[in-house]
């Protein structure tokens, strides 16, 4: 279990949020990014998740990279083994169960996504793992950011 | 005394019919213009989720390829066979 004190959240943020955060540096997303960098939360990523992020940012725009590798040198990381992926087949849509693991992996309090359609709205994911999926918007309304 | 609306463009300056005029010499034209208010949905929405839905194809296509990279025993047995069975 990563070393955390209990007073502040324990975050796994997806992809889309990170995204959204380095494209509009005014929205709540970037407000999130930034609490990461400032320890107000601790944050997690996982390798497929940095993955993503580099490979969504334009190409034209390495000034985002950079940010995105400062960014994420403040974040732990959550590994995910393939076989692991198993275990929510049927639940959660095939693309998106590494995330899940993820979370679950850091002892992630939340997960904080954009994805509205294969995470924030699955109902069938409470069933099953206490990770609560919220946008940013709702993370910051919640921590006071 | 006759009357009749049709749909017209307004662009430029200009007022371009949509449809037939019903009257070929009209004694009047009057002109109205509309402005819709926006939907609460539109005027509510978070920034970042309009954003995040313009990006969203290219989004789960790059999630596909990770996973597919990543995880490639996952993919074999979960997506790919899905792809080639939908049923």
């Amino acid at each position: 279990m990563p070393n955390t004190s209990p007073e502040k959240k324990r975050i796994l943020i997806d992809s889309s949020v990170i995204i959204a955060g380095l494209l509009s540096p005014s929205g709540g997303s970037a407000k999130v990014l930034n609490a990461c960098r400032e320890g107000g939360v601790f944050c997690y990523l996982s390798p497929a998740i940095r993955n993503e992020v580099v490979r969504n940012l334009p190409a034209n725009q390495p000034s985002l990279k950079e940010q995105f590798e400062r960014y994420a040198s403040s974040c732990q990381t959550a590994e995910v083994k393939d076989e692991e992926l198993n275990e929510f087949v049927g639940i959660v849509d095939e693309k998106d169960i590494h995330v899940i693991i993820a979370a679950r992996n850091a002892g992630a309090d939340v997960i904080v996504s954009l994805n509205r359609k294969h995470l924030l709205d699955n109902m069938r994911i409470r069933n099953v793992i206490h990770v609560r999926i919220i946008t940013p918007k709702t993370l910051i309304r919640e921590i006071a950011l | 005394m006759p009357t009749a609306t049709i749909p017209a463009i307004y662009t430029r300056g200009k007022i371009i019919p949509a449809a037939k005029p019903p009257f070929e010499e009209p004694d009047e034209v009057m002109v109205t213009f509309i402005k819709y208010p926006l939907t609460a949905q539109e005027s509510d929405e978070d920034p970042d989720e309009v954003l995040f839905r313009k990006i969203e194809p290219q989004y789960r296509a790059v999630r596909e390829d990770v996973v597919k990279e990543m995880y490639p025993e996952f993919y074999a047995k979960y997506i790919a066979g899905k792809k080639e069975n939908p049923d």
